[in-house]
């Protein structure tokens, strides 16, 4: 049996389960396209994926996860976890998902919606993530779990905190979907995390998020992988008028996995800021895959990532700036700056622009070095071993855009992290 | 007898990379608080004899021996020369970023108190003498709050220097065309600063280009290096010679 007639069989179980005709919009599309086409495998015009090794994904025939199976399934544990991880946040700022009793129902500031309930204001499923994009986004919405809120300027909270707590089994296929509508000049902070479990699970988290006129959403993502995990991620926003997107990424490389973001920004004077780092090591593969749409004029993005490798582990970034007809005085820059701290360790770096307006500024620059022979001299120098030097070099490297997240937390977490992953990286 | 900081003994070195000698056969002695400024033509070697002796490891010595208070230097590694006492200004320092020059001097000091059996030292008292010192050399405190050398005029950089160096209180310093690229109020910083450091227990090795730069800092010696073979040593009056007769009268 082939792994499509193996997922085919779950589509089809999940289909009759759930008799929702409301989000039958995505799911069928989902549905066909994912039994058609299986997974991005194929190497030949697959920009995307055409980098990485996907073998893997069609290993296990993974079946669906449950709730239970989590690692921290109950409260406290998640909260304990978070905290000894330097986070620490109050309970009703926290969200983990696949929660049946949704620690945030019936709480003022977020209205969580069940499947089919109908809200004028609510985003659906596949609106914003085309299901035929991908494979990975297919499947996911061939059977996702679905979770959709919106959020309101009476959001009092610092910050809301989505935790997608790891798998305690092996052969686990988790398939959230979020779909977040954030309100009319509503300012919030969405902390998207993933801890690592070391299973060999396939997470495909899927977030789609609607930006109404004059919100502005920071959304920190963190990503922590493991040995065994896989972890294709996918955000795709959607920008109304004067609406601002801001995304730190913090990536530490499953076994294989992507940091997908897409933007498209629909509405005049919207601005996004993207950024992120990844950290690769042993054999890991990491995609990060950006996608930036400017359909309206007047508009400002910015793309800005870096990459640590380390031993035999591989690293794609593609950045797409696309810049539609109409989409005048546009203003898009693009960076991918890598560090490769051997010689096994590659990084594919592919940026692309498309430019069908005439009036723009858009600018690019990607650049993959090793650590600098010189620089190193100059610090030992002073007395500072090898070792000491080249950690403080990385350090430098990453604290450039780990200073940049703006909530303080996830900025506390990402450099307590740093310092965990540092010693697995640079010297082995 | 005086005791010599620094004994260089028929000193050959090359680049590592395509095998081209640079020295050709260097002696060289330095004593306790004696303050030696070498000067040459371009492409002379001085700039490779300082790197030598700080440990930079482009340069392979083929033959010769280098010995720092009477320790064989040759079998130390660049890091370790520093925490022994000697220090480098470079020429060309590097720009570090996200690394922070309090930071940087900071764990450069607590290595070199850790190699001597010193206890660390507090922030408090480390940010004492760190602050107290860019006063004296005069580096703007808003400049060190970027990235190390990051955005610094090639005058802060050199400046810079300076500081690391009085932080670091060396037992012998090697100047790399530290005076290059500086106004004349730099120029003058720089010159106090190495005035005041200057005591028994310290020796200086000054590169330059200028003669300018003498007129701040009195040298006990004063070296003519070219073809990577000290030409001629003698005291200030050789720079007199040099500023009337050029280099070519000594090669």
């Amino acid at each position: 049996m082939s792994y499509i007639d193996h997922y085919k069989k779950l589509i089809e179980s999940e289909l009759k389960s759930n008799k929702n005709f409301y989000f039958m919009r995505a799911v069928a599309p989902g549905a066909d396209y994912f039994i058609e086409n299986g997974f991005p495998l194929k190497k030949k015009g697959n920009e995307r994926w055409k980098y990485l090794d996907l073998r893997n994904v069609t290993s296990s025939n993974f079946i669906k996860s449950i709730y239970e199976e989590r690692i921290s399934t109950d409260f406290e544990s998640v909260l304990e976890k978070l905290n000894s991880c330097g986070i620490n946040i109050v309970e009703d700022e926290i969200l983990i998902v696949g929660d049946e009793d949704n620690h945030l129902a019936g709480r003022n500031f977020i209205e969580p919606e069940g499947i089919g309930a109908s809200s004028p204001s609510k985003t659906n499923i596949g609106e914003i993530a085309n299901p035929e994009e991908d494979g990975f986004i297919a499947l996911n919405a061939a059977v996702a779990d679905i979770t959709s809120f919106w959020i309101d300027e009476n959001f009092s909270k610092k910050a809301l905190n989505i935790v997608f707590a790891g798998q305690s089994q092996d052969e686990r296929l988790v398939t959230e979907r979020m779909c977040i509508k954030i309100l009319k000049n509503t300012e919030v902070t969405i902390n998207e995390i993933h801890f690592d479990s070391n299973f060999n699970t396939l997470n495909i988290p899927v977030l789609e998020i609607h930006l109404d006129k004059d919100s502005k959403l920071i959304h920190n993502k963190v990503i922590l992988g493991s040995e065994k995990d896989m972890n294709f991620n996918f955000t795709r926003v959607f920008q109304e008028e004067g609406s601002s997107y801001q995304n730190n990424s913090f990536c530490h490389s499953p076994s294989i996995g992507s940091n997908d973001i897409k933007v498209i920004m629909s509405g005049e004077g919207s601005e996004c800021d993207l950024r992120g780092i990844y950290f690769t090591n042993n054999k890991n593969q990491f995609n990060t895959h950006i996608t930036v749409d400017h359909l309206a004029p007047n508009c400002k993005s910015n793309q800005f990532f870096k990459g640590v490798l380390s031993d035999e582990s591989k690293a794609v970034f593609s950045g797409k700036i696309f810049v539609e007809k109409g989409a005048q005085k546009t203003y898009a820059t693009q960076k991918d700056l890598n560090l490769l701290m051997s010689k096994g360790a590659e990084i594919d770096t592919k940026p692309s622009l498309e430019i069908y307006a005439d009036d723009v500024e858009c600018s690019h620059g990607a650049t993959a070095g090793n650590v600098d022979e010189n620089t190193l001299y100059y610090m030992m120098s002073r007395g500072l071993k090898k070792e000491t030097a080249t950690r403080m070099l990385v350090r430098g490297f990453v604290d450039e855009m780990i200073n940049s997240i703006s909530d303080d937390k996830i900025r506390k977490f990402a450099s307590n992290q740093t310092e965990l992953i540092l010693p697995n990286l640079a010297f082995k | 007898m005086d005791n010599k900081i620094l004994e260089i003994k028929n000193l050959k070195a090359l680049v590592s990379e395509t095998g081209e000698e640079i020295l050709s056969g260097i002696d060289l002695e330095i004593g306790d608080g004696e303050t030696h400024v070498i000067m040459g033509p371009n492409g002379g070697g001085k700039s490779t004899l300082v790197n030598v002796i700080a440990g930079r490891d482009s340069y392979e010595v083929s033959s010769g021996s280098i010995k720092f208070k009477s320790k064989n230097l040759l079998n130390m590694n660049i890091d370790e020369r520093s925490r022994e006492g000697i220090f480098l200004a470079f020429q060309y320092p590097s720009e570090i970023p996200g690394v922070r020059p309090w930071q940087f001097m900071k764990a450069a000091v607590d290595a070199k108190r850790k190699a001597n059996g010193d206890p660390e030292l507090s922030v408090r008292e480390f940010s004492k003498i760190y602050d107290d010192n860019l006063k004296k050399i005069n580096i703007n405190s808003d400049l060190m709050k970027r990235s190390l050398n990051e955005g610094f005029s090639g005058g802060e950089k050199k400046r810079n220097e300076v500081f690391q160096m009085m932080m670091l209180e060396p037992n012998l310093a090697l100047l790399d065309e530290t005076d290059s690229g500086l106004d004349v109020d730099a120029l003058k910083a720089v010159g106090d600063a190495v005035n005041n450091l200057r005591d028994s227990k310290r020796s200086f090795l000054i590169v330059t280009h200028y003669q300018r730069l003498l007129d701040h800092i009195k040298p006990d010696f004063v070296h003519i290096l070219i073809n990577g073979k000290i030409a001629e040593s003698g005291n200030s009056d050789l720079v007199k010679k040099i500023e009337n007769d050029g280099y070519e009268s000594f090669a």
